[in-house]
């Protein structure tokens, strides 16, 4: 019985530190960047339908959110909003993607022209957004969004 | 003896978990804030004194920079911007900081209400930004920002 105790301890102990030490580790950046565009596919998908399930799973608890018009939103302020009906998804559009890696942090940027509506006002216009993936309890969550009008170069 | 081993084992067990915890999601403490916002403050001196010398230390090789205007500029660029007198700030002037840690990684926001002279434009209205270090080789290096300007809500 106390062999047994002890084995379990022992793997117990084991596992744990093996998680401690292995987090970002084992996946290429290929590997990485894949699972990051399925994750915001995901995101997108639940956005265009209302998912407010499959994107309290995407979204991490301290979300923060930066939208076009400089607004600062928090999690629970996006998911009421959503929930309210004030944002609208008719379209998903992106493009220009480019990641960085840094274990297990992956910055995401891209253009995007989607059509969404926010607060009753259109939004059409070509806009560049940064997203902040960060793997926690080994899991990506997305912890954060900014948005920002593309306009002529000065 | 047996006792003796469970003990040391049990203890090993729950500091395995500790770590594997808080290794993911560190909630860095006062100091690490302070050492980030320190590099912060130092970029802005260098970027309001033309320092080019200091912004190559702090900027990470591939640094992303988004512009209020949604332009994307490498560090390279950025750095031509400031040598060139493209960009001139006038007046510093930031508030609202946030730091998030996530490990090794610090995602800093916050208002700007600085005054900026940008290709001979003047810029003064507020914007909101996002400053994304990372701890790279024991150094925090700035990998990525990026700028919204604020409007009537």
């Amino acid at each position: 019985m106390r062999r047994i105790l002890i084995l379990s301890l022992l793997t117990v102990a084991l596992v744990g530190f093996a998680r401690a030490q292995g987090t970002g580790k084992g996946q290429t950046d290929a590997e990485i960047e894949k699972e990051i565009l399925k994750l915001e596919n995901e995101r997108d998908e639940a956005r265009q339908k209302g998912d407010m399930t499959a994107l309290n799973r995407i979204l991490a608890d301290d979300y923060f959110y930066i939208g076009v018009r400089g607004n600062v939103r928090t999690k629970a302020n996006r998911i009421d909003d959503y929930e309210a009906g004030v944002i609208k998804v008719y379209s998903i559009k992106k493009d220009n993607f480019l990641f960085k890696i840094y274990g297990d942090t992956v910055l995401m940027s891209g253009r995007e022209t989607s059509t969404t509506e926010y607060h009753g006002k259109p939004n059409v216009k070509p806009r560049q957004f940064t997203n902040v993936y960060i793997k926690l309890d080994g899991r990506w969550r997305l912890v954060f969004h900014q948005a920002t009008p593309i306009l002529e170069p000065w | 003896m047996r006792r003796i081993l469970l003990l040391p084992l049990l203890t090993l067990a729950l500091l395995g978990f500790a770590r594997a915890q808080a290794t993911v999601r560190n909630h860095a403490d006062a100091e690490t804030e302070k050492e980030v916002l320190e590099v912060e403050r130092q970029k802005d001196q260098a970027v309001r004194n033309r320092d080019i010398a200091v912004l190559e230390r702090i900027y990470a090789d591939d640094m992303a920079f988004v512009n209020g205007r949604g332009q994307v500029v490498t560090k390279a660029q950025h750095l031509e911007e400031i040598r060139s007198g493209n960009v001139k700030y006038l007046s510093s002037n930031k508030s609202d900081y946030h730091v998030h840690f996530y490990g090794n990684t610090a995602v800093l926001t916050g208002r700007e209400n600085s005054i900026v002279e940008y290709h001979g434009k003047t810029i003064s209205s507020p914007r909101q930004f996002i400053t994304v270090y990372v701890k790279l080789d024991g150094q925090w290096k700035y990998v990525a920002h990026q700028v919204t300007p604020v409007a009537d809500q």
